[in-house]
Order: structure tokens, then C-alpha cells, then sequence
């Protein structure tokens, strides 16, 4: 009885191969679906960093015009219009988006189709002024805000 | 493990493995850092600052212009407005702001707040007053409230109790002044409207003439505010000075109100609001 190493017996060449290339076909097979599960979740997590950010610079711009008539208001004087240019990507992470305000539980809501796992909602605060309800799209790219002063409202289109 | 010296196969699928492993990493770092630099790029936004001192500097600029002109010189005032003008569009263009200001008109005050008509009519003129030296009013009879909505001007202690009022309002050419002193039976003086005219309460005289004393409080012993309420129903100038509680003396003149248009646009926003300022206003 010899060692197990050195017993040459029933060695097939071909075999060998086989076993060798099956394994690294496997051990690739594996590395890449993993690659591509990680990807995923790290576009989901990058559309959600952005999302947030995006949403916060929405939400201080609400705020600045919210402030500015505010001061306005308390200085009495009459305000002819204020409006603010909002420039946002058409896509990210390669996906449209939309972009919704809502007055009731005033967050404004950003997610890509209607994929749960993407959406952020961004809590804003308004004190003289209420936000016109409304959802945009991404694909537009140039967005309006606009403070009304018939209504005291701040229109975003 | 003879068998496996002649096979490099194990350093095939490591080699295999580590370089999937960079590409993985490489990709997905390059993602994050990419995203967070975009977003975070566009969020940087100062106009809010710059509209805020923009007003703040106006104001100045036409109480001095106001002062520059020893309030008469309509001239000399625009002149003052127009250098201002081309100065501030000069300096907000450096900062990517256009800046334009006109309607730099003043005219008579309401004894609202802000000095026009729609402004708030019940407020505080001044609070924590110590002493008082100086108290003329001068309303323009023609527009003046009637009984039902007289200007009232009340000196009120720190709780709450008058101290002094004046309250006066035009009956068909009859200015009614009333004078209530902490709370005791009314006096009333009743003068034939003439325009202007001048009511110096410190010094007991209307048009330079001496009437029987207005009682008003000049050192009452006790911290006041002076109140005015239904400023919306009546015009004029009036000018307060005296000392604080603090010790620090303070004048208040209001001749005039301007109420000029500011518009203010950059790349990102515009801005179109009127600032109202009281002339000279408040003089240190």
C-alpha cells in the first residue's frame, strides 16, 4: 500500500483537464453573478446618495424662498416675483426619475420607475409660504420654481 | 504534489480571480466618489446672502442720499441714488448679479410701520425708553382718520399699563386731540386744521404756539414703549429722541418714505421686490 499521492494508477489526462477547466468555469461562473449582484446594489445605494442630495438642494431652495419672503413680508414690502433655476441630470445611474411634492406631509419623494428599493423622501419646511403639489420627470432636465404672490404660493415646473 | 509541479492551472484561476476582484473594486469606487462630486457640486448656493445685504445696503444708501441732500435738494438725492446705483451694479457683477433699482420717488409717510399705507398699523415705535427729550408730530390734516378710526399714540410701561395717550382725529376741518394721562378723566384740545401742523408734545406747543400741557411723560421713572395704533388712517412726519434704559440716546425721524423696485438676477435666480425705507430714518 502505497501513498495515495504517488499511485499513478487510472491518471487520465483528459480527465484532468476537464476537472481543471469545469472548476474554473464554476469559480468564474460565480465571481461575475456575484460582480453583477454587487453592482446592482451599488447603483441602487448610488441613485439613493443622489436622490438625497439632489432633494436636499430642492429642499433648501423651497427654504431660501420661503425665507426670502418671509423677510420680505415682515419688511412689508410687495414681492414682484422671485424665481430660481433648477438644473437637475436627466439620469441617474442611467435611469429617469420623478420628482414628487406633496403639501400634506410636505417630502418631497424621488424615486426611478417604481422601484421601492429607490425611493428617498426629503422632508422640506415652509413658514409664510405653501408648495403648489405637482410631479415632475427628469427627462425635462430645466426646472422652474416660482413664488406666486397672488396665491403666496412657490409653483415648480 | 509532484503532480500538480508541471501544472500552472491554480495560478491561472488565481490570476483569474484577483483580476476580476480589481475590476469589481476599480468600478464600483469610481461610481460612489463620481456621484457624491456631481450632486454635491450644484448644491452651493449664496444668492439668498446677497439679496439680503443688497437690501441692507439700499436702505443706507438712500437714508444717507436723504441726509446727503439735507432733506430738501431733490437733486442732490437722485444724484446720490443714481452713483449708489451704478457702484452696487458694478460690485454684484462680480459676484454674477445684475442689479437694478428704480422708482427712487419719496413721499409723505403714513404713521404705518414701514410708512406706507398698507403697512402694519398697530406697532411699537420704540421700546425700553428711558427718558424722552424730544416728541413732534406732525400729521397732515387732510388725511387724517375720523372718530371711528383716530391715531392713537400711547407711552405703555413694561407691564402693560398706559402711562400716556394722544389720540386725534379731524371732524370737518376740527382736529380733535384727546389726552388720557394713566388712566385718569380725559382732556381735550380742539384746533382748527391748518396744514402744516406741528404738535411738539415735549414742549407743549402747536405751530410754535403754547397750549395747555399735553402731560406727556418726558422721565416717567420706569422703562416704556410708545405704541401706535390706526398708523393706516393718517399721514405725517414725526421725530423722537431721547435716551434708552441701556444709557444709549436714540432719534427717530420719519419725513418721508421711498419705496423703491430692486431687481436682482444671476444665472440661477431673479428677484423682484419693492424696499420700503423711512427717511432719514434712524440717526445715531
Amino acid at each position: 500500500m502505497r501513498g495515495l499521492a504517488g499511485d499513478e494508477n487510472a491518471v487520465s489526462v483528459p480527465l484532468g483537464f476537464i476537472l481543471t477547466f469545469s472548476i474554473t468555469v464554476l469559480v468564474l461562473v460565480i465571481a461575475l453573478s456575484s460582480f453583477y449582484s454587487m453592482m446592482g446594489q451599488a447603483e441602487q445605494t448610488v441613485m439613493r446618495d443622489e436622490f438625497e442630495i439632489h432633494g436636499s438642494d430642492i429642499a433648501a431652495r423651497i427654504s431660501s424662498i420661503d425665507t426670502t419672503v418671509g423677510i420680505a413680508k415682515d419688511a412689508g414690502s410687495t414681492i414682484g416675483r422671485i424665481s430660481y433655476r433648477l438644473s437637475l441630470p436627466d439620469r441617474i445611474a442611467g435611469e429617469e426619475y420623478s420628482i414628487e411634492f406633496s403639501n400634506a406631509t410636505n417630502d418631497i419623494t424621488i424615486m426611478s420607475g417604481d422601484r421601492v428599493e429607490t425611493r428617498v423622501m426629503i422632508p422640506y419646511s415652509t413658514q409664510d409660504t405653501t408648495v403648489n403639489p405637482t410631479i415632475l420627470y427628469s427627462s425635462k432636465g430645466e426646472f422652474l420654481m416660482v413664488y406666486n404672490p397672488v396665491n403666496n404660493t412657490i409653483e415648480i415646473s | 504534489m509532484k503532480s500538480f509541479n508541471d501544472s500552472a492551472q491554480l495560478l491561472l484561476i488565481a490570476g483569474f480571480a484577483i483580476g476580476v476582484g480589481i475590476v469589481v473594486i476599480t468600478v464600483m469606487l469610481n461610481n460612489v466618489i463620481y456621484a457624491s462630486n456631481m450632486a454635491s457640486e450644484s448644491s452651493i448656493d449664496t444668492s439668498r446672502h446677497d439679496i439680503a445685504n443688497a437690501v441692507q445696503t439700499t436702505t443706507e444708501a438712500y437714508q444717507d442720499a436723504y441726509r446727503y441732500s439735507n432733506g430738501g435738494t431733490y437733486g442732490d438725492y437722485e444724484n446720490y441714488i443714481d452713483s449708489y446705483s451704478k457702484k452696487a451694479l458694478q460690485n454684484y457683477a462680480t459676484a454674477g448679479f445684475t442689479f437694478h433699482l428704480q422708482n427712487h420717488q419719496y413721499s409723505e409717510p403714513y404713521f404705518t410701520q414701514n410708512g406706507l399705507a398698507e403697512g402694519k398699523s398697530n406697532w411699537t415705535l420704540v421700546s425700553n425708553v428711558n427718558t424722552t427729550e424730544v416728541l413732534f408730530i406732525t400729521p397732515n390734516t387732510s388725511v387724517m382718520g375720523n372718530e371711528s378710526n383716530p391715531l392713537v399714540i400711547e407711552a405703555v410701561n413694561s407691564s402693560g399699563s398706559s402711562l400716556w395717550l394722544m389720540r386725534m382725529y379731524n371732524t370737518s376741518g376740527t382736529i380733535n386731540i384727546t389726552v388720557i394721562v394713566s388712566s385718569s378723566a380725559p382732556s381735550y384740545r380742539n384746533v382748527t386744521a391748518v396744514t402744516p401742523m406741528e404738535i411738539n408734545v415735549t414742549g407743549n406747543q402747536i405751530n410754535g404756539v403754547g397750549v395747555p400741557s399735553f402731560n406727556y411723560p418726558t422721565s416717567a421713572g420706569q422703562d416704556y414703549s410708545i405704541n401706535i395704533y390706526n398708523g393706516n388712517t393718517t399721514a405725517g412726519m414725526c421725530t423722537i429722541s431721547g435716551n434708552l434704559t441701556s444709557g444709549q440716546p436714540f432719534t427717530i425721524m420719519r419725513h418721508y418714505v421711498a419705496n423703491p423696485t430692486l431687481r436682482m438676477s444671476s444665472s440661477q435666480m431673479s428677484i423682484d421686490r419693492t424696499v420700503p425705507i423711512i427717511l432719514p430714518g434712524g440717526v445715531s
